[in-house]
Formats: C-alpha cells, sequence, structure tokens
C-alpha cells in the first residue's frame, strides 16, 4: 500500500500520527520513514515537518534509517541479559554472516523489553515473538526465514 | 499446598479471546447491565468500598480517582483511557489479559465509563504488543455489533465509543500525563503534576485512566460485591495480585494470588523453586523496583509491607537472580534501561541517569573503599535527581541502587 493510500485511511488529526507512522513505515519495503513520507504526512495532518521529525525521533519503533526486510530485535532488558540475550545476539550475527546470501535480508537491532519475560532470553522478528532462545534455535529460525524467502523467488 | 485465585484472569485459558459468545456464557457483560441499572455514583462507592488500589504500580485507591473524576465537571466531556502501555521490565501480566481475554477489560471500562460519565474511551497499548492489540480491535468490533458500544447502549441514554491506540515504543509513555501526550499525538514529554488527569487530562478534558488489571477487576466487583473482593488480600491491600515471576525459577510465568502471599511461598509454589543451589536476591517491582535479600523471603507481598522495609511491589513483577549472579551487572543493567528512556525534558534526569551508569560501570575496577565512598555518592545523586524530576523516570533509579546497597553492601564492597 502506498502512502497516500493509507493517508486517506485516517482522519486528518495529529492523534492519528503514531499509527499513520506504524503502519507507513510496515508497509515499506525498507521497514523506514523516508523524507518523501514525512513530508507526505505533515501535509495531510497540516504540522511543520520538523515537528513530525521530532515525533519519528522521539519514539524507538520508528525508524528514519532503511532496514532490511526482516528487522530482528533481540531483547536486551535486564532479565533478558541475565539469561544470556548477549550470546543470542551474537549468535544471531554470526549465522547471518555465515549465510553470505542472507545479508539482504536481515537488520538486527537490540531492544528494551518486549514484555516476554516469562520466555527470556527473546527477540521479535517483524511482528513475531521467538522466546525460550538457545544459539541453536537461533539456527533452525534464521535458516527457515532464508529458505522459505530463497523458495518465494523461484 | 497454595491455590491460584483468578478473578482478573478468571476466563484466561478457558475461552476463546476472539469468541464475545463464549465471553459472554462466561457471565460476561452482566456486570456492565447491572451496573447500568444502578447510579455512577453507586459504582464508584462499591469500588471504595472494595479497597481496590491501582495494579500499575503506584497502588492509588482506584475508587477514589473515579469519584473525583466524576465530581470535576457534571455535563461536560470526559474521557477513560487504560494504560496499557507495560513497559516495565519483568512486566507481562497486562498483555495475558489482553491476549486471553480482552472483553473483560473492555467491560471494565464500560462500567469504569458510566460512572464517571465518559463518552469516549482510548486503550493505549504498547506498541509491541501485537498481538493484544488485534484481540482488542477484534474484541471492539463484537461489542460493537452486540450494542455494548455505541449509541444508546442497552437502551439507556449511555452511549460511549472506544479505540485501540498504539505506542511506539517508549516506556516513558506508560507515565499517565505522558501517555496522554502521547496520545495527542506528541513526544512523550511528562505534563506538570497538579493539574492530575480527573481534573485536567487528554485534550484538557477530565479524564479517568487506569491501568489493565485494575479494570480487569471492575466486572467482578460490581457482580458479587465489594465485601466478596474484601475477602481476598490483606485488610490494606484487598483482592488478587497477578505477579510476574521471571529470571532463575523452574517455572516462570503468571501467576494471580492473594495479595500478601509471601516471596518464598510465590517462589517455590508457583515458581517450583530456585533454578539453581540457592536464592541470592529478588528484584521486585522491575527496573523501578527495589533488590529484596533472602532476609525478606518470609515479607508478605503487598504496597505496605514491602513498603515498610524500604521495598516496592511496583507492578508486581519478581525477578529472582539464583547465588551465580552478578548483582552489579544488574544493576548496570537497569540503570543502562533508565539512560536510554530518560526522554531528555528535565537535565538532572537526562544528564543524571547517563552519569550515575557511567559511575557504575567503573566501580568493578575500583578498590573496597573507593567503591564505598562511589556508592554513597551515586545514591545522594540518584535522590537529587528524585528531587528535581518531574516525572517517575527520574525518580525510579533510586529505588533500585538504594536497596541494593542496603541489602547487599558487603558483597558489592568486597566481592569480584
Amino acid at each position: 500500500m502506498d502512502v497516500t493510500t493509507i493517508l486517506k485511511k485516517y482522519p486528518k488529526r495529529r492523534d492519528s500520527v503514531i499509527e499513520i507512522l506504524h503502519e507507513i513505515q510496515n508497509h515499506d519495503p525498507q521497514n523506514y520513514l523516508s523524507e518523501e513520507s514525512l513530508k507526505k504526512v505533515a501535509t495531510h495532518i497540516n504540522l511543520p515537518l520538523a515537528q513530525i521529525y521530532g515525533i519519528v525521533g522521539y519514539y524507538s519503533m520508528l525508524s528514519l534509517n532503511p532496514r532490511k526486510k526482516f528487522v530482528i530485535q533481540v531483547c536486551k532488558s535486564p532479565i533478558c541479559g541475565m539469561l544470556g540475550s548477549q550470546s543470542i545476539y551474537d549468535a544471531v550475527k554470526v549465522k547471518i554472516s555465515a549465510r553470505p546470501d542472507s545479508a539482504n535480508l536481515f537488520t538486527i537491532e537490540k531492544v528494551e523489553c518486549l514484555g516476554q519475560c516469562n520466555q527470556s532470553p527473546c527477540m521479535m522478528i517483524n511482528k513475531e515473538i521467538y522466546g525460550n532462545l538457545t544459539p541453536q534455535k537461533i539456527e533452525s529460525i534464521i535458516e527457515e526465514i532464508v529458505i522459505s524467502e530463497q523458495n518465494a523467488q523461484k | 499446598m497454595i491455590q491460584e485465585k483468578r478473578i482478573a484472569l478468571r476466563n484466561s485459558g478457558l475461552i476463546n479471546p476472539e469468541s464475545i459468545d463464549e465471553y459472554i456464557q462466561c457471565g460476561g457483560y452482566q456486570a456492565f447491565a447491572k451496573a447500568l441499572t444502578m447510579s455512577p455514583s453507586d459504582i464508584s462507592e462499591i469500588i471504595i468500598d472494595s479497597g481496590l488500589r491501582g495494579r500499575g504500580g503506584a497502588g492509588f485507591p482506584t475508587g477514589t480517582k473515579e469519584k473525583s473524576t466524576a465530581q470535576t465537571c457534571i455535563e461536560c466531556l470526559k474521557y477513560i483511557v487504560c494504560n496499557a502501555d507495560e513497559g516495565e521490565p519483568g512486566t507481562f501480566k497486562d498483555r495475558i489479559i489482553m491476549e486471553t481475554d480482552p472483553h473483560n477489560l473492555i467491560e471494565g471500562m464500560l462500567i469504569a465509563a458510566w460512572s464517571v460519565g465518559a463518552s469516549v474511551g482510548y486503550i493505549y497499548v504498547r506498541g509491541e504488543y501485537h498481538l493484544s492489540i488485534e484481540r482488542l480491535n477484534i474484541a471492539i468490533k463484537q461489542a460493537e455489533k452486540k450494542g455494548f458500544i455505541g449509541e444508546n447502549i442497552l437502551n439507556t441514554d449511555f452511549s460511549f465509543t472506544l479505540e485501540v491506540k498504539p505506542g511506539a515504543g517508549s516506556y516513558l509513555c506508560g507515565e499517565e500525563l505522558t501517555l496522554i501526550e502521547s496520545l495527542e499525538g506528541k513526544r512523550g514529554y511528562p505534563r506538570i503534576k497538579p493539574p492530575f488527569p480527573a481534573q485536567k487530562g487528554l485534550w484538557d478534558h477530565p479524564t479517568l485512566i487506569n491501568n489493565v488489571e485494575t479494570l480487569a477487576n471492575f466486572a467482578p466487583i460490581i457482580l458479587y460485591g465489594a465485601d466478596w473482593y474484601k475477602s481476598f488480600g490483606t485488610s490494606k491491600s484487598p483482592g488478587t495480585k497477578i505477579f510476574c515471576l521471571s529470571g532463575d525459577v523452574k517455572r516462570p510465568g503468571y501467576y494471580e494470588v492473594d495479595m500478601g502471599i509471601t516471596l518464598i511461598d510465590l517462589i517455590n509454589e508457583f515458581g517450583g523453586g530456585v533454578n539453581g543451589n540457592s536464592i541470592k536476591s529478588i528484584l521486585i517491582g522491575g527496573a523501578a523496583g527495589t533488590f529484596a535479600s533472602i532476609n525478606h523471603l518470609n515479607l508478605p507481598l503487598d504496597f505496605d509491607s514491602l513498603k515498610e522495609q524500604g521495598l516496592t511491589l511496583g507492578s508486581g513483577a519478581v525477578v529472582v537472580m539464583n547465588e551465580t549472579r552478578d548483582l552489579l551487572e544488574m544493576l548496570t543493567s537497569i540503570l543502562d534501561f533508565f539512560k536510554h528512556e530518560s526522554c531528555g525534558k528535565c537535565i538532572p534526569c537526562r544528564l543524571g541517569t547517563a552519569q550515575i551508569l557511567n559511575i557504575t560501570e567503573r566501580i568493578q575496577e575500583m578498590e573496597p573503599k573507593e567503591r564505598e565512598s562511589t556508592f554513597i555518592n551515586i545514591i545522594q545523586q540518584a535522590e537529587i535527581m528524585a528531587k528535581t524530576s518531574l516525572c517517575p523516570l527520574g525518580q525510579s533509579p533510586i529505588l533500585p541502587l538504594k536497596s541494593l546497597w542496603v541489602n547487599f553492601a558487603n558483597e558489592l564492597i568486597n566481592k569480584f
């Protein structure tokens, strides 16, 4: 869905801005908010572009930088941290670098508590939660995504 | 053997959360129908009488908040907001309610809205809770179809609209006035209190704002009465509480039990005991919480008993740490969290959270004597921050810092 179509769904009100930004970002192939999109949002809700940037800059889920199709967010909160989130993060990095053909599929980020502490350590890939992680599980989770992407392209 | 007592979670796992019919079959929306036959002020009197206290962490009497919102003005536009921006590390109880029984929350909001005279409601859910947002949206559509939300609900003159609003990754937006700023589509900066939301909230209108778990208790209280509710828990903290157990326990999870359960019973009876040889410390209340020691294991978990010991119940997060855990590392991780989440509006918090973290990261390399003076120094700094910051974020780092120092000074100075 393009930005103009998304904007049509929302009232021209400031309080819709976070929902609008989420939806634009989720539909963007690069999982981010481009200047071009933000200009359209500013016009739609009649706010200066600087204020839109102010909002995007404040909220950590909104990104001004292009990202890959799959955004891997590893929880680094105190609880996941204690139960080994760093080794999960490292395992993700190792796995991705071991598959150079998948380098264009993944962006890795560390994020604060995902609210899944009953299954720490955990991570989120786009909207999907993965819990009780081990480096071995990371191996198969990433492999599965890579293979399904390769099959989709055939 | 202690049993769970599920009030807020009474339907959780027993019904299909995407079916309003199953919720109705379990007695759903009966409390709301009953509430509509009562006067709004009678409802807030029942809630006051029940002794229900806010389950988001502050423990403020819920009924008093309601009464004050209702009385701010009579014939004016009022809002009700559900605070579902559950971001406290170690806490996931609100997510469970929204994912497994969204209608329970909606019914609670309808009752609360009727009691204060609010005609518009919002549920502000943290953006990461995709399943909660999805299920709440389904539930709202179903409730509209059945006529529980809309114009002239159940043939009365009560009309109400309800909408889900997502957050976007800010811990601070869990603070009520900051949440309201965010709902208005702004950066999440806290407002000066007073005025409280009950007087001037969303778009400066009187606003009742309650946590998910608090609202999830409304329907049962209206159905069964204040005395029934008071038969659970302790005299000063009546009812049940959903505790979120995590860390080094054999069965991490969420358990709804009487307020006042002892820490050791929660860990052993429900958590299956410690994972490891022994318990070293228990972080109660999340990052904005306090470190308890094994001397506190027989302490009842309720707002006042913990406060007397310099601890806090907070949101009900209970993080167990075994004998192998490095408490300084845990503290560093918590302080890093606060640094990341500080919004920067108040300078003492913006600079202080970074400064305290910087110093803490260097403690490991210090000599014992220097460690002691350093801890006393950062506690002083955190106290100044607490006094000079607008919102609870700047007031929080002192909680883990001080409790860790009070309960584990010896280990912090001599170990490593």
